[in-house]
């Protein structure tokens, strides 16, 4: 072979692995936006806490929002044909967003039936998919920890429209559980990534939760 | 305070405490294998650095080849020993870090490394056999980092590549090796000509492709000098 079929050779090997990447990627992508769909639907039923935070209605949505999963499961099935098992971390950039707020979401469901933190196999067990890479397609420790990291923001906020609703119970109980969040979360060692940022936006959200009960407390709406 | 109270409290202040105890347990248990991750991406990380630099020794000693016609054999075979040693070195180790499926997940941390050794291993099969390797040759002669490119790494090492054998050319101009310079001036040609048919695909993959313009204008400038220097002498000899 001499050196111009060479490079045609090793060009024509290149030009064959780029499309066949760039094909994958876009059944990948089409397969996220069916989640991110799903996402949405769940995410909007989940809004409905800030109306109304009485047990019974607590129940009802969370059962509504719950009826959801078995579609998550799918569209999680129907994404992890569309690439070769033990190409995970190769697309996995595609699927980060869509996964952190599924966490987030079954973190809140779990959180207002609960009022415990969801743990990762949990999550797993929701999704329908593995936390161990040696089984397929699994949920990342990052994926479950920035996920959760969603929590905090939406519950300080239910805690403010508790008020509004005059549930004066729900919030002091956010409050404790956020500090706990947040007293678990410096067990970890981080670096300077992008769990690192949304880490540090956790204490203002403990901040915010404390500040509602105070508010609660001068005003003699709790003892 | 009621008897039924005060237990209430009470009960209520263990379940904070297990609570607490429980969400410290577990997120223990995260911080042992972000740590453990992170320990190993860092390990990538330093001999990855350590790749570059033996790659780079080895471009270095390449560019030699031309200096002395008696030496040529010798600066190829020594070169063919870093490169050995590299692979026994650095990529054995690399590769018992991880397996295959975790190969993307740690691309960043040994990315440039492998790019460096690209180059220095596509440049000494053009000066040894007078062409460009394939991925597929490149998976039978190293199989370590062979396994780990992607066509863009590849493409991105060729791209590279060229910025090298512009170096040589220029070299060779110095010395007047014009047929040396010729033959790289077809080299880089047929490589950009096929560069610009990929440089949409990827995002970066444009930028490499105007590198690669670069440096072929540069080597056609240089041939193009000696093509009259040539007829300079000729015609006043």
């Amino acid at each position: 072979m001499d050196a111009k079929e060479s490079v045609e050779a090793a060009f024509d090997q290149i030009k064959l692995e780029l499309d066949t990447f760039q094909s994958v990627k876009e059944q990948v992508r089409i397969a996220v936006e069916k989640l991110e769909a799903i996402s949405e639907a769940i995410f909007n039923r989940l809004q409905n806490f800030h109306e109304n935070t009485t047990p019974d209605y607590v129940k009802e949505i969370c059962g509504q929002a719950r009826k959801f999963l078995p579609k998550v499961k799918e569209g999680i099935f129907d994404l992890q044909k569309t690439f070769p098992p033990s190409d995970y971390y190769r697309y996995a950039d595609h699927w980060h967003h869509v996964m952190q707020h599924l966490v987030f979401q079954c973190s809140l469901i779990v959180y207002m039936e609960e009022e415990t933190l969801i743990t990762r196999d949990q999550v797993a067990q929701s999704l329908g998919v593995s936390t161990n890479k040696a089984d397929g397609f699994h949920i990342t420790l990052e994926d479950y920890l920035q996920g959760v990291l969603l929590l905090p923001g939406e519950l300080s906020r239910i805690a403010v429209n508790c008020v509004i609703h005059e549930d004066y119970q729900r919030p002091i109980q956010i409050a404790s559980f956020l500090s706990q969040l947040n007293a678990a979360y410096k067990v970890l060692n981080l670096k300077n990534d992008a769990l690192r940022r949304k880490y540090d936006g956790l204490k203002y959200e403990v901040k915010k939760a404390e500040g509602i009960v105070y508010d609660m407390k001068i005003r003699r709406l709790i003892p | 305070m009621k008897l039924d109270e005060s237990v209430t409290l009470q009960s209520t202040v263990h379940d904070e405490q297990d609570g607490q105890n429980n969400l410290q347990h577990q997120f223990a248990e995260y911080q042992v294998e972000l740590d453990c991750k992170n320990d190993k991406h860092e390990r990538l990380v330093k001999l990855s650095r350590d790749i570059t630099i033996a790659s780079k020794r080895c471009i270095f000693l390449l560019h030699r080849v031309l200096d002395d016609p008696s030496k040529q054999q010798e600066v190829l075979d020594e070169a063919e020993r870093k490169l050995d040693q590299i692979q026994a070195n650095q990529w054995s180790k690399i590769i018992a870090e991880i397996n295959s499926d975790d190969m993307y997940l740690y691309a960043r941390a040994y990315w440039p490394g492998l790019e460096e050794y690209i180059e220095a291993i596509t440049y000494y099969y053009y000066l040894k056999e007078n062409r460009l390797v394939t991925l597929t040759d490149l998976v039978s002669i190293a199989p370590f980092p062979g396994r780990l490119l992607t066509a863009y790494d590849f493409a991105a090492g060729i791209a590279d590549l060229s910025g090298e054998l512009m170096r040589l050319c220029i070299n060779a101009s110095g010395s007047g090796e014009d047929s040396v310079m010729y033959r790289i001036c077809s080299f880089i040609r047929i490589i950009y000509k096929r560069f610009v048919g990929i440089s949409k695909k990827l995002k970066g993959l444009n930028k490499k492709c105007q590198q690669v313009e670069q440096n072929l204008i540069k080597v056609e400038k240089a041939c193009y000098d000696m093509k009259l220097r040539k007829a300079e002498i000729l015609h006043f000899s």
